[in-house]
């Protein structure tokens, strides 16, 4: 395995587990514990849930310096980006629409971080499905 | 976007929510073993195995999803999702990644299958580590 490799694997990985939990939380296990009866062991369960947060910002942090890292690989830097010349290409304009989507994301993270939020994180959730759908463009298309 | 890209998409949301149907299960476990009385423990376990369907509404009770049975849907789609893009030409010799690939992935439906039934910390912890074993083997595979 090269560093590249590495890079890559710990890229998929931090995203699978940020946004696996997001989307497994949001559209699935809550909505599912919260049906349970009694009330009372629903609450419960779900508060049992909640003891471990925080994921957000270590798993940013692993994605953001993997990204750069990868980008800078294939030579493309945030300065392509400042002066125009990344979005000459397709994989420019695709790379620079992901780096938009990934700071609407980061936004999110800072205003709300883990506390509720019942209608902004459907539009985290699209941004999410589209980074990742940017993703598989990139390296796939 | 192509068939061949949307079955790669696929692979990698189901990926991506299955990953998170783990960490559930981690965070799940380890939070029901820390709470106070243990004897709470056994009760809501069996709670949320038989009471939290999938999805909530709409679809008759019967026909709901257990937690379980939404991990088997996401290891369902995984599974094929990778057949579909070995038919679109993503031919991978078997053995190397791709037989360390299938190795871990019988082993995490093994795992998953134990889960299920006694979910433990441990099992939680094996197949979340088996899950993303399978991802980082994953980016081995020659393209």
């Amino acid at each position: 395995m090269t560093l590249y490799h590495l890079a890559v694997a710990l890229h998929v990985a931090a995203a699978c587990l940020w946004l696996g939990h997001m989307f497994f939380w949001s559209l699935f296990s809550g909505p599912a514990l919260k049906k349970i009866q009694p009330p009372e062991t629903a609450g419960r369960l779900r508060a049992v849930m909640l003891w471990r947060g925080g994921l957000g910002w270590p798993a940013l942090a692993v994605l953001a310096v993997t990204g750069l890292y990868q980008m800078r690989f294939r030579g493309v830097t945030l300065g392509m980006l400042a002066d125009g010349t990344m979005l000459q290409s397709a994989a420019g304009r695709i790379i620079a629409f992901k780096l938009l989507l990934v700071l609407g994301m980061i936004g999110y993270q800072l205003v709300f971080g883990h506390r509720p939020a019942p209608r902004a994180i459907y539009f985290n959730m699209l941004a999410a499905l589209l980074v990742l759908g940017a993703s598989v463009l990139l390296v796939r298309g | 976007m192509t068939l061949a890209l949307l079955v790669v998409y696929i692979h990698l949301v189901s990926s991506v929510l299955l990953v998170g149907y783990f960490l559930f299960w981690l965070i799940m476990t380890v939070g029901l073993e820390r709470l106070e009385p243990a004897a709470e423990v056994a009760p809501l376990t069996a709670a949320m195995l038989a009471g939290a369907r999938w999805p909530p509404a709409v679809v008759p009770w019967k026909l709901r999803l257990t937690v379980p049975g939404l991990g088997w849907t996401f290891l369902a789609v995984l599974v094929l999702s990778g057949i579909a893009e070995s038919l679109a030409g993503a031919r991978y010799p078997v053995g190397g990644a791709l037989g360390l690939k299938l190795a871990l992935l019988a082993a995490l439906a093994a795992a998953h299958a134990q889960l299920g039934r006694r979910p433990t910390p441990g099992l939680a912890k094996l197949s979340l580590g088996l899950a993303l074993g399978i991802v980082v083997v994953s980016v081995l595979l020659p393209r």
